[in-house]
Formats: C-alpha cells, sequence, structure tokens
C-alpha cells in the first residue's frame, strides 16, 4: 500500500471527520491516581540503582578529605604537639642536670686524656710513650645520652674544680697509697666527681649542701659508691667544710667516713675540734 | 523541568528512579489512554478500571522498557491488549442487547433511545447530544479489529505503521481495515450527514 492508498483511506474519512472530531473528550477520574503513585514510587525504589560499592580506600580517602575531617585533625595535632612539648618542658625542669663531662669541657673525652704533668685524669701517672701497659686503658666514660632531646635545658651553675683534678694538678699521688686494696680495685670504676652515672652527677663532697643531703647520704644503694672515694679525702673535705662552718657537709662527709673505716673516723675525725663543733 | 522531555526520556529517567518522569508520563497520557479505552468498551466504569490497569502494567514492565521502543506503542498495546480481553470477556458472558444501557450510568439512554425519529431536535445543544450518541453507537458497532483501528487512526492521530506495530498485524492489514471501518461508519451515518453539517460550527 502507497501514500496514495493512504490519501485515499483519508479522503474516505474526510467528509465524515467533522462528526468524530467534534466528540467531546472526557476527563479521567481522580479515583486510583493515588494507588498509581504509590505502586510507581514503590517500583521506583527498586529500579534505583544501588549505588557503587567503592573500595574501602576509596571511601576513607573520600571521607578524609572532607573539610570537617581536616579541621579536626588539625585541631587533634594542634592539641597533641601543645601537650608534648608542655611534658617535655615539665621533664626537662624536673629531671636532675646532667651535664656530661664532655659536654662540660667542650668535647668528648679523649681515650688517653692527660692532665698536665703527664697524669690523666684519674690522677694516675701515665705510662710513658702512651697508654699501652701500667695503667689499664680506661674507656671514656660513656655519656649518659638522655633518651629524648631535651630542648629546655636548665642552665646549670657554675662547677668549682672537681676533687679528683685537685690532686692530679698538686701531684696527689701518694693518697692512692693508702687506699685499701678494695678501694684502689674499685676505684677504677669509680665514678668522678663530673662524671656522670645513670644521669645523676657526682658532685664534690664539699659542695654536697643540705637540700643534696638526701641524694648523697649513704643509703644501701649509694653506699658502695661512696665507699670508693678515698678517706684521706673525705677527711680533707670534712675539714674544709668544717672550716668553713658547714656543718651538714660535715656530718655527711664524717658518716662516710665513718662507715668506711671506723678507726680512722675515731682517731683522725673526732678528735678534731672544727670537726667536733659540727657533729 | 520535564514538560519538553520526550516519553523515552522520561520512561529512562524512572527507571533510575525519578518517579517525578513518572508523574508526568501519567499527566501526558492518562486523558487520551482514558478516551480510548472508553470508547473501545463504551462503559465508563469499565474505562476506569483498564485505565488504571493499564498504567499499573506501565509501572511493572518499567524496569524491561526498552529505550529503542515507541513508548505510546507500548502504552496503548498495553491499553489495547486490555480492551480486548475485557470485550471477548463481554461477549462470552452476553450478547449486547439493544435495550441494554450504553454505560453504566442512569443518565445515559438505551441505543433504541437514540435510534433516530422523525422528530428533529429543536436546539443545538440536543442534536449534538444526539450526533453524538449516534456516533458512539456506530463506532460500538464496528468489529473490535476495526474499532481499535479507527480509534487510534482518527482520534489519536496515530500513523499506519505505529498502529500496525501496536495491534500487531502487517501495515496493510491494518490499512484494510481502516477503509472497512470507515465504509461501515459512512452507512450508518449517511442518515446523519445533513445534521452534521448543521451542527458544525
Amino acid at each position: 500500500m502507497t501514500d496514495d492508498e493512504d490519501d485515499g483511506v483519508d479522503r474516505m474519512a474526510g467528509s465524515m471527520r467533522s462528526m468524530w472530531r467534534e466528540m467531546p473528550e472526557q476527563e479521567p477520574p481522580m479515583r486510583g491516581l493515588d494507588a498509581l503513585m504509590v505502586a510507581a514510587r514503590t517500583q521506583a525504589a527498586v529500579m534505583a540503582p544501588e549505588p557503587e560499592h567503592e573500595p574501602w580506600w576509596r571511601r576513607a580517602m573520600a571521607m578524609l578529605v572532607r573539610p570537617p575531617v581536616l579541621a579536626a585533625a588539625t585541631a587533634v595535632l594542634l592539641v597533641g604537639s601543645t601537650v608534648m612539648l608542655t611534658r617535655r618542658s615539665d621533664d626537662a625542669v624536673s629531671s636532675p642536670t646532667t651535664q656530661t663531662f664532655g659536654e662540660r669541657e667542650g668535647g668528648a673525652w679523649p681515650a688517653n686524656a692527660k692532665t698536665e704533668g703527664g697524669i690523666d685524669r684519674d690522677g694516675r701517672d701515665a705510662a710513658p710513650g702512651g697508654n699501652a701497659g701500667a695503667a689499664p686503658e680506661r674507656q671514656p666514660p660513656t655519656v649518659a645520652r638522655p633518651l629524648r632531646p631535651r630542648p629546655h635545658r636548665v642552665a646549670e651553675p657554675a662547677t668549682p674544680p672537681l676533687v679528683t683534678e685537685q690532686p692530679a694538678v698538686t701531684g696527689q699521688t701518694e693518697q692512692h697509697d693508702k687506699l685499701s686494696v678494695a678501694t684502689k680495685k674499685e676505684d677504677e670504676k669509680q665514678p668522678r666527681p663530673g662524671d656522670v652515672k645513670q644521669g645523676v652527677e657526682v658532685k664534690p663532697a664539699d659542695q654536697v649542701s643540705e637540700a643534696d643531703a638526701p641524694a648523697v647520704a649513704p643509703t644501701p644503694t649509694a653506699l658502695p659508691a661512696a665507699a670508693l672515694v678515698s678517706v684521706d679525702q673525705l677527711i680533707k673535705q670534712a675539714e674544709v667544710a668544717a672550716g668553713r662552718k658547714d656543718c651538714a657537709a660535715v656530718r655527711v662527709t664524717t658518716e662516710r667516713i665513718r662507715r668506711l673505716d671506723g678507726n680512722v673516723y675515731k682517731s683522725r675525725v673526732a678528735t678534731q675540734p672544727a670537726i667536733k663543733r659540727c657533729l | 523541568m520535564f514538560n519538553d522531555t520526550a516519553d523515552e526520556d522520561l520512561m529512562v529517567m524512572y527507571q533510575k528512579g525519578e518517579v517525578r518522569a513518572f508523574e508526568v508520563l501519567l499527566s501526558r497520557h492518562r486523558k487520551p489512554v482514558y478516551n480510548f479505552i472508553l470508547r473501545f468498551v463504551g462503559d465508563k466504569e469499565t474505562a476506569e478500571d483498564l485505565l488504571q490497569e493499564a498504567f499499573m502494567r506501565v509501572i511493572k514492565g518499567a524496569e524491561a522498557y526498552k529505550r529503542q521502543a515507541k513508548f505510546t506503542t507500548w502504552l496503548y498495546t498495553i491499553a489495547r491488549n486490555l480492551c480486548v480481553d475485557q470485550t471477548r470477556r463481554r461477549k462470552h458472558r452476553k450478547h449486547a442487547s439493544l435495550d441494554a444501557p450504553m454505560d453504566s450510568s442512569d443518565e445515559s439512554g438505551t441505543l433504541l433511545d437514540v435510534i433516530p425519529s422523525n422528530e428533529m431536535a429543536s436546539d443545538r445543544k440536543s442534536v449534538n447530544k444526539q450526533l453524538h450518541e449516534t456516533m458512539q453507537r456506530a463506532i460500538a458497532a464496528l468489529s473490535d479489529e476495526q474499532r481499535e483501528v479507527f480509534l487510534m487512526r482518527e482520534f489519536l492521530d496515530m500513523p499506519f505503521k505505529q498502529i500496525a506495530d501496536v495491534v500487531g498485524v502487517p501495515e496493510n492489514t491494518v490499512k484494510s481495515r481502516m477503509r472497512y471501518a470507515l465504509e461501515k461508519l459512512r452507512l450508518e451515518l449517511d442518515d446523519y450527514k445533513d445534521l452534521a453539517k448543521a451542527v458544525a460550527p
């Protein structure tokens, strides 16, 4: 059938078309419209494509770059940093000052460091031509490094000359002869004033003040270290302290002497009037 | 928002969960589909039920709808099949009686009432009503095959090709049916030709 045939059909209808074209259109009822829409919504929910399941890391990244999360992370970082810095400052203030020999002298302790006159820092004569031979090689003191850097180190007041260095300068090597054998053996391991052992600096006895007394006072743990100090040195220190009328230091020093050697205490310490006044 | 969107695009949107797209489709096609069904079955109540059922089927079948198919073809295929099923069921139940009401409303008359009498309606309104009822009766007198083709061609302005797609027969068959339908209508309405010319604006 061609377009001509279409025209023929239309021509047939044309004469009558006005009759049915005049027929009014009926409005559909509203009844059932709600039910249709409910069904349409239900079906739409079924047909709606499910959101794509992205991998967890992509969802996490997307969540992390959201402004509220970034703001929260920044806040946590700031608060955490502040707390950490505050704690470090507190630690630095409350912890004992730990200044090592190397730090004090401006350098590390050399393996064969000698003082003037060929006497090493232990007060012993160094073997000529080097370190081999008489004196056992002494390892440089282990520098007690704090675990964490302490940016706020409390400035330490100037320290008077160390006790062990005084005899070295004055040639007081013979004093060692009077030390007991045990003391001699222990002396090589003995921490000297200025050395650092377990983060605590050993101070000269004459610098021991009332406040420092508990730390230096002979305690079950502190006694072996105290015993290593020579009795003569302690007597000297006690005499010096008595001369300064620093009775606290005198009491601490004499107590150490008494513990080390009761006879020496009775014969040489308790008999001195200056010391006696403080006891 | 969707006023200028093609039916097919609206249907695709509805498939993606856009209920508003279906609302637009409903508002566009509810009235013409209803009138098609009403003229096909000749009964308001049945037409309402079939209209509801037709759109329900659209909703249920939306998921399977393909963008390539013309929406109106699909919609009127559903409506036409419902109408054909309905008329078949009715024919099985009882044959149309000349003194049966033309539709369920009490105001509607019987076919005998609208058979032309020698008395001409005095005023234009009553003439119009008489003409429309006669027209309705003449359409109802067509066979189902002729009626569906006639309704789609003359009231919905569908091309023969699309009618052929809806009905599921070759285009030539559609044209043939249309020709027979027009011949029959001409015979039925021949007596009212002059009347139609008189009431024509």
